[in-house]
């Protein structure tokens, strides 16, 4: 455990923040690929560092701070999907928070292929992000869904599907 | 092999995980098959950018979430196992100590308002009172929707696990509704607010567990 994960965990505001710092930007890229809607990715962005910080304490050092941080995100993100049980109306387009970033070709290959993520249904989506973005197992991702390993695949399969025909038009 | 692979092996071909067994068969075809060959290559693409899409994105605002700045999180774990009985100490102040207070004020002023209340001057109170006010209907929301998912799990759960779920839950809710009352009783005391918090969080983590029992639904 880092010292500085140790010194928020004793109740250090400002090590609390350099933790915020550092990694804002991974739970928000997070939540707005699953979500589709920077709006909501910015609530659930707060509530995630709300929560980590109300359970900092249950942190043990076990795996790195960032992997902790990362399935809290994707725990809290997938909760809040089921219990809303649809899909929330987009609140802002999705270029507002893409543009920053969309410099040069390379920056707009990225935002084409970021903005048919987003178009995709919800759960396959979820699914596609957490394999082919962050890396997850198939098993992983049934869990973290809630769902058999076949229904991950066939959600992957449609995910990919749909993403070379948006992609070709 | 004269056939076309399917679209979900060409797609486990290009992602580098093809089913062993049909292997040679896809690779012998690709050879074949410029058109399967193709779609192959665009899906390694399309599987390579999305692995090199950017981890970091900074969002458009500051995100840091407002913490309360007159509740302390709540001591160590490590602190509480070395004095179990500090625990039961504790809990019994957390109801005792407001009490007590909320007693001595009436007493000393003749009104309604505890002195921990969120008062109409202090803006810090009340936005902490605001904060607290959202994330308690963000819970209740939630927790109403679990429910209602828990009832339909409830169905196919055995009937020893599912009475053990409902016992669980309603002693959550009977701590839910003697904190709301405390609450409501102390005026949206934020140290009463941040319980009733915990509570519902510990309502929708069951809530979530049962539904998730067995992995499927």
């Amino acid at each position: 455990m880092t010292d500085l994960v140790r010194r928020a965990r004793l109740g250090d505001d400002a090590a609390f923040d350099e933790l915020y710092e550092r990694h804002v930007g991974r739970v928000y890229a997070l939540c707005v690929r699953l979500t589709a809607d920077p709006a909501r990715a910015e609530e659930l962005t707060q509530d995630v560092f709300v929560r980590a910080w109300r359970k900092i304490e249950s942190f043990r050092g076990e795996s790195e701070f960032s992997s902790w941080l990362h399935r809290l995100t994707v725990n809290l993100v997938l909760d809040r999907q089921r219990a809303e049980g649809r899909a929330r109306a987009r609140t802002r387009p999705l270029d507002v928070m893409l543009a920053p970033a969309a410099s040069g070709p390379e920056g707009a290959r990225w935002v084409d292929l970021e903005r048919a993520i987003a178009r995709l249904p919800e759960r396959a989506r979820v699914a596609l992000v957490l394999y082919a973005v962050e890396g997850y197992a198939y098993r992983e991702i049934a869990e973290a869904m809630g769902i058999a390993i076949g229904s991950v695949k066939a959600h992957i399969h449609r995910a990919r599907t749909l993403l070379l025909e948006d992609l070709d038009r | 092999m004269r056939e076309h692979p399917s679209e979900a092996e060409l797609q486990d071909h290009g992602d580098g995980t093809p089913d062993p067994s049909r292997l040679d068969a896809v690779t012998s075809h690709l050879t074949e098959c410029p058109s399967c060959r193709s779609h192959v290559d665009r899906v390694r693409v399309l599987m390579d950018d999305l692995r090199e899409l950017p981890r970091d994105i900074q969002p458009a605002r500051d995100l840091r979430p407002t913490r309360p700045a007159t509740t302390p999180r709540p001591p160590l774990r490590e602190r509480r196992r070395r004095n179990p009985d500090r625990r039961r100490w504790l809990a019994a102040a957390a109801v005792l100590v407001p009490l007590l207070a909320y007693s001595l004020v009436r007493l000393s002023s003749g009104t309604d308002r505890p002195g921990g209340a969120p008062a109409a001057g202090n803006p810090e109170a009340l936005l902490e009172g605001e904060w607290i006010g959202r994330q308690i209907r963000s819970y209740e929301a939630a927790s109403r929707d679990l429910q209602l998912a828990y009832r339909r799990r409830r169905q196919t759960l055995p009937a020893s696990t599912a009475d053990l779920v409902d016992a669980h839950l309603a002693t959550v809710d009977r701590a839910i509704a003697r904190t709301a009352a405390s609450r409501d009783a102390s005026h949206g005391d934020a140290l009463v607010g941040q319980m009733l918090l915990a509570r519902y969080e510990a309502k929708v983590e069951l809530l979530r567990q049962a539904i998730d029992i067995g992995g499927e639904r």
